[in-house]
């Protein structure tokens, strides 16, 4: 009789354990998706702002901004000397 | 069977029969406590079920967004050309939409380009329970038209190819369709290797470098406004390796909003269309004919008068009144000189050495408009005159930029690629001509920019050795004088030649700006002469290394 009542505590036991930890299981399932939800939607965001960046340092828009802003103009061979020769 | 809600026996006054009539009820009762254990049961091995068993796998949205993963492009130096970005398909419930007429007008407020007429037809059209109004929308036009608060107007997710750089080597990039499948440039000629580089997360790199892509562009559109000419291109190559580190095609397009396939800023001349190059050839011509051992030492050529050959008049546009040798008929670009050298070869073997420079193939660069160069088999006198000056035989640019990477390799050729070239890949070297030939005639390119044609190519310190073409298009009837193709090709520096650059205007005027002429030598070697100044510190050359007057300019550190 008591052999009997241990082994349904343990049953019982045993199942309690078992429906906890797959409970467990599905809340962690449903992080992990979450997470893997906001690293999409991250990954989204870092190429839209690498576009962004990308858009903003494109040659010609650069070349504007120095000719208008700073009135630079592209380089002419003549502003360039060799280190050696260009020393007095 | 008696009623169970009999009112006499309720009432008591049957009591003898009561025991007799108990057994049926127990039965009943019995009968219904199976059921309900049954019931029971049935719950319970499903709460069981649902609380041991495996879940149900849904489906996660990042995985599905991942799908045809597309690399994103970078040119040489990991700047983003092309990028897949989230994107989002504007839809709509006919039957949830109260004012079609109102949403229309709205939607189209906010997404100008939007037909207003058809968005109003569709969204009054209540045999359907969805209807897609536009692709491709930014996360910020979703939230514009979020904003609106519509009823019926949905969002769904998507994504779409972005070029940061707009118009930036439109051709070379090309774009995509809805699908995100390749339609043109190397979104579709690299295609198998951006869908493999993008299931492995990396970029793809090109060998683009986009300072010099927009030098290359801006110097071309100055070209081409100052000869009002009806197109330019250029390719700039890096000759030791074929890494192509420019190539442009004017006028562009936006990729991110390509025009029709057809439309005239879709023609890529620089890869896309084959052209009579003319004098661009000869040196080819001249290589061939002294590694054949046709020219003695000292020989030279009168040019003064116009050659009979056949019923052709040959004639040098700048004719010499003393003889000239093989030097000097390169530098002034002597028609003269090379139908002779032709003549002296033979059409076969001139054709021959054209096909050794890779000039009679389809370009192995991996765009995928490529067309067959058009090179017929003549062999009469008068064919085999032209051929020498680069007549009768149509080609692309890319194929001519490839073979002038001789002049940069011992007299062997590299094939043009847009692949970035990675440490340890190898470079397929094609002998093509003998090294002493190839070094005589870079020598003689070198003399046609100090004293010849390309004379307004020459940029201070930078020993260039240029080739100069003028090329009249074939028209109705034969060659049209007023539609040229005005070209050239250089090889830099000279002493070390490491780059190659073909630049040519397509149908240039003579204007005043251009010294009354559409010659290659007047409209193409300015454009070069500035290119080559900005790019020359890109390239890590020092222009001003070899001038003796910068030298003295430059004290100051």
């Amino acid at each position: 009789m008591t052999f009997r009542i241990a082994a349904i505590v343990l049953i019982l036991a045993l199942a309690l354990g078992l429906y906890v930890s797959k409970t467990e299981a599905d809340r962690a399932r449903a992080r992990v998706q979450a997470a893997e939800r906001e690293a999409a939607a991250l990954r989204g965001e870092v190429a839209t702002l690498a576009a962004e960046a990308a858009h903003l340092g494109s040659p010609e828009r650069i070349e504007q901004l120095a000719e208008d802003g700073l009135g630079l103009e592209p380089m002419t061979p003549e502003r360039l000397a060799d280190r050696e020769e260009g020393r007095p | 069977m008696t009623a169970l809600f009999d009112p006499i026996r309720w009432g008591g006054a049957a009591r003898r029969s009561a025991v007799v009539e108990a057994a049926p009820a127990r039965r009943r009762i019995r009968a219904m406590a199976a059921l309900l254990m049954v019931a029971f049961a049935a719950l319970g091995l499903r709460a069981i079920a649902l609380a041991f068993g495996a879940p149900p796998q849904e489906s996660s949205p990042a995985t599905a967004m991942a799908a045809p993963a597309r690399a994103d492009l970078v040119d040489r130096n990991g700047v983003l050309l092309a990028v897949t970005l989230p994107a989002y398909t504007l839809a709509a419930n006919p039957h949830e939409v109260w004012d079609p007429a109102d949403v229309a007008a709205q939607l189209s407020r906010a997404l100008p380009g939007l037909d207003r007429a058809a968005t109003e037809r569709r969204l009054a059209d209540r045999s359907r329970r969805l209807v897609y109004l536009r692709r491709g929308l930014t996360e910020r036009q979703r939230d514009q038209i979020f904003a609106l608060g519509l009823p019926g107007v949905t969002f769904e997710p998507d994504r779409r190819r972005v070029y940061p750089h707009g118009r930036l080597a439109a051709h070379a990039l090309g774009h995509t369709d809805f699908q995100l499948a390749g339609v043109a440039g190397v979104e579709r000629g690299l295609e198998a290797d951006i869908l493999r580089a993008g299931a492995s997360g990396r970029p793809l790199a090109l060998s683009l470098d986009v300072r010099i892509q927009h030098a290359l562009e801006a110097e071309l559109a100055v070209g081409m406004e100052r000869a009002e000419a009806q197109g330019a291109a250029g390719v700039v190559l890096d000759g030791r390796t074929g890494e192509v580190l420019a190539i442009a095609s004017l006028p562009d397009f936006d990729p991110n909003a390509p025009p029709a396939l057809d439309a005239p800023s879709r023609a890529a001349r620089a890869t896309g269309v084959v052209f009579e190059m003319g004098s661009t050839l000869k040196p080819f011509t001249t290589m061939a004919a002294l590694q054949a051992g046709l020219v003695r030492p000292g020989e030279t050529w009168v040019t003064r008068d116009p050659v009979r050959v056949g019923s052709l008049s040959v004639r040098d546009v700048s004719p010499s009144p003393t003889p000239i040798g093989l030097e000097e008929g390169l530098a002034r670009s002597s028609n003269i000189v090379a139908a002779d050298l032709a003549r002296r070869l033979s059409a076969p073997r001139l054709r021959e050495a054209y096909a050794r420079a890779g000039l009679l193939d389809r370009s192995p660069i991996e765009t995928p408009e490529q067309p067959a160069p058009i090179a017929p088999r003549r062999e009469d006198p008068v064919s085999t005159a032209v051929l020498g000056y680069g007549h009768g035989i149509a080609t692309t640019m890319i194929a001519l930029a490839g073979a002038y990477t001789v002049f940069c390799n011992e007299g062997a050729r590299v094939a043009p690629t847009l692949r970035a070239h990675a440490d340890g890949d190898e470079i397929v070297r094609t002998p093509a001509f003998d090294p002493h030939a190839a070094r005589a005639v870079l020598a003689m390119m070198r003399r046609a920019a100090t004293n010849g044609t390309a004379r307004l190519a020459e940029t201070p310190g930078l020993a260039v050795a240029a080739k100069t073409g003028t090329a009249e298009k074939p028209g109705r009837g034969g060659y049209d004088p007023d539609r040229r193709l005005s070209s050239i090709a250089a090889v830099f520096p000279a002493h070390d030649p490491a780059y190659v650059v073909v630049l040519a205007l397509d149908e240039p005027r003579a204007t005043e700006r251009t010294g009354g002429r559409a010659t290659g030598g007047a409209v193409a070697a300015p454009v070069l002469a500035k290119l080559l100044a900005r790019i020359a510190p890109m390239l890590e050359l020092s222009p001003g290394a070899a001038a003796p007057h910068t030298a003295a300019a430059g004290g100051a550190p």
